[in-house]
């Protein structure tokens, strides 16, 4: 079923100045990145450095790391803009009583927040472009960053919406968002790494038992570093981290199993990840399903 | 009809409105006053299905206004204090997205906008950003998102607030014609003497509760009877009050020197025969009468 608000959002998007400035300064970035790495490239060269295929691959995703990291950073800034002009605007006065409509209000915050980044990406295409074609990197590359600018938005946005629909205030959703994403990026490491230790003092051995392998797994496919990791090995061909990982954790990694499914299940469950959290973003929404609490910051006014 | 049965709304810890029952027909402009600003706004809000009771049930024409599968939201227009409105978006799309939201299509869509453009007086700002409109055009704007699904209930919660002199003169008129065309109103509003030509019954809120309610010449006539009546005794003071203590009557009785203020509930005669009572008692009463109530004040807030 068509959703009446998205077409509202991109109307309001597009007229915003913000996003025009935002298109800017991420061309900005990637530009003189690129650049820098251009003329350390140069310098090295200058200097006896023999052509490495491998520094530019590398380089190349640092070029994608910055990218990543900045939907992730900019996306509580956006919702936090969003929720507020709604909140100043009186916008659920009128529509909180038609059934349906917290659903459609925050699926279409969400289609926002990926169409921005993915305009971003777009945007950002030909720089990376020329970047490639002076490095050597694939055309596949370049797409394959484009899905994980993909993955990390919905995950980011479902992680920022969720926050600004349970939060009282501003300032308490954006710190609940950076919260929940430390919570994800090192907590799922921590809670594996203390799992292992505790295996290890009980067995008596470096490595925990097999059957915790798969518990590791489990827990680690949740952390958006794991879907990192993966995107890291295929544009740079490089083992090494994943390996000390996997080695460190008990984990079998050279299994074809491993390699073909373990990093599209860790992206498999960013997806759900981001799905909980959405569900419940609209059931707290919700003025027909639940009792209201009223915080500041939820679709209901005061 | 709209009904409240048994209705409390609270939050944070205080409680606006307990326990209220109260049933506005159809085809009426319904007024609700009170000396509690939040309650009223509260109550018309909780009618319209923004704010959930804690308890109790709303019912508009016999349908839960809060069960999920509710359609109510159909037959009801909601205009809220404050204007609500997309930025960004002119007027012609954001009564586009009104109508798509309410699900109206085909033909009736078109024709309705411009209806609604021409009642509310902003034909010739459709094409204006709702942003760049004068502020006491948002209340009009704002008005037309109430009333463009056509609901057979429009509730207002004041709707006069920004708005003054001859744009307020307009409103009412709008008003008075949704009204002759079919709509029932429920307003809340502290324009009481704008509106007293308009009004077809009324509610007076005090502490939560449902004070009086009814047609404006019932209310008028509770309230008439519910003056207070005061008396200057120049002598035999004990001798009014013992009379005055044993009338079961008599409530809240003050004595301030040589006045006595005292509420009395029954008819006329009854009050004639205690005038007799006192009289007979041997106290010496220079004056007696009824302190008329100011209507202003408590239909003001």
């Amino acid at each position: 079923m068509r959703n009446p608000l998205l077409l509202t959002e991109l109307l309001r998007e597009g007229r915003n100045i913000r996003l025009a400035l935002m298109v800017i300064f991420y061309d900005a970035i990637i530009a003189f990145v690129s650049i820098a790495f251009l003329f350390i490239n140069a310098e090295s060269l200058s200097g006896g450095y023999y052509y490495s295929p491998a520094t530019y691959r590398t380089q190349f995703f640092m070029l994608s790391l910055i990218q990543l990291l900045f939907v992730i950073l900019i996306t509580p800034f956006n919702v936090w803009s969003y929720f507020s002009s709604d909140k100043e605007n009186n916008i659920p006065d009128h529509f909180v009583v038609i059934p349906g409509f917290a659903k459609n209000y925050v699926l279409s915050k969400m289609y926002l927040i990926m169409f921005v980044n993915v305009l971003l990406w777009i945007s950002g295409v030909p720089i990376l472009t020329l970047f490639s074609v002076y490095s050597g990197v694939s055309w596949r590359d370049i797409i394959r960053l484009g899905l994980m600018m993909i993955l990390f938005s919905f995950w980011a946005g479902a992680v920022a919406i969720f926050s600004f629909s349970v939060s009282s205030s501003g300032i308490r959703a954006f710190a609940l968002h950076f919260i929940i994403v430390a919570c994800f990026c090192f907590g799922t490491f921590m809670v594996t790494e203390t799992l292992r230790a505790l295996a290890v003092a009980g067995q008596n051995s470096q490595i925990p038992a097999g059957q915790l392998s798969f518990l590791f797994l489990m827990i680690l496919a949740f952390n958006p570093v794991t879907s990192g990791m993966g995107y890291y090995v295929n544009i740079t061909g490089d083992n090494g981290i994943a390996n000390a990982l996997c080695n460190h954790l008990g984990i079998n990694n050279s299994s074809t199993l491993f390699i073909f499914s373990f990093y599209k299940v860790a992206a498999l469950a960013l997806i759900l990840a981001g799905i909980i959290l959405l569900t419940v973003a609209v059931r707290r929404n919700d003025i027909h399903g639940r009792q209201q609490k009223n915080p500041d910051y939820s679709l209901i006014p005061e | 009809m709209l009904e409240f049965q048994d209705v409390t709304l609270s939050r944070d810890n205080i409680t606006y409105i307990e326990k209220l029952s109260l049933q506005i027909p159809d085809g009426s402009v319904y007024g609700i006053f009170g000396m509690d600003h939040e309650a009223r706004s509260v109550l018309v809000r909780s009618a319209a299905g923004t704010f959930r009771p804690d308890s109790g049930r709303i019912l508009a024409d016999e349908e839960d206004v809060y069960a999920p599968d509710s359609e109510s939201y159909r037959f009801i227009g909601f205009m809220g204090q404050k204007p609500s409105y997309y930025d960004k978006l002119k007027v012609e799309e954001f009564y586009d997205l009104i109508l798509t939201m309410y699900q109206v299509a085909g033909r009736n869509r078109r024709v309705r906008m411009e209806e609604v453009l021409e009642l509310v007086g902003l034909t010739e700002f459709r094409d204006a950003y709702i942003e760049q409109l004068a502020h006491d055009q948002l209340p009009f704007m704002s008005l037309g998102t109430a009333v463009l699904h056509e609901p057979a209930w429009l509730i207002l919660d004041e709707p006069f607030e920004m708005i003054n002199g001859e744009a307020r003169d307009r409103m009412v008129n709008i008003l008075a014609y949704l009204c002759e065309s079919g709509i029932s109103i429920l307003i809340n509003s502290q324009m009481y003497p704008e509106l007293y030509g308009f009004l077809t019954d009324l509610a007076v809120i005090e502490d939560g509760r449902n004070m009086i309610h009814g047609s404006i010449e019932d209310v008028f006539e509770e309230i008439t009877n519910k003056s207070p009546v005061s008396m200057h005794v120049l002598d035999k003071m004990e001798n009014a009050l013992a009379i005055l203590k044993l009338n079961p009557l008599v409530e809240r009785v003050t004595v301030v020197d040589r006045d006595v203020l005292f509420r009395f509930t029954g008819d006329e005669r009854e009050e004639a025969q205690l005038l007799t009572q006192l009289v007979a008692s041997g106290a010496l009463i220079q004056n007696y009468n009824r302190d008329r109530m100011n209507l202003d004040d408590i239909l003001r807030g």
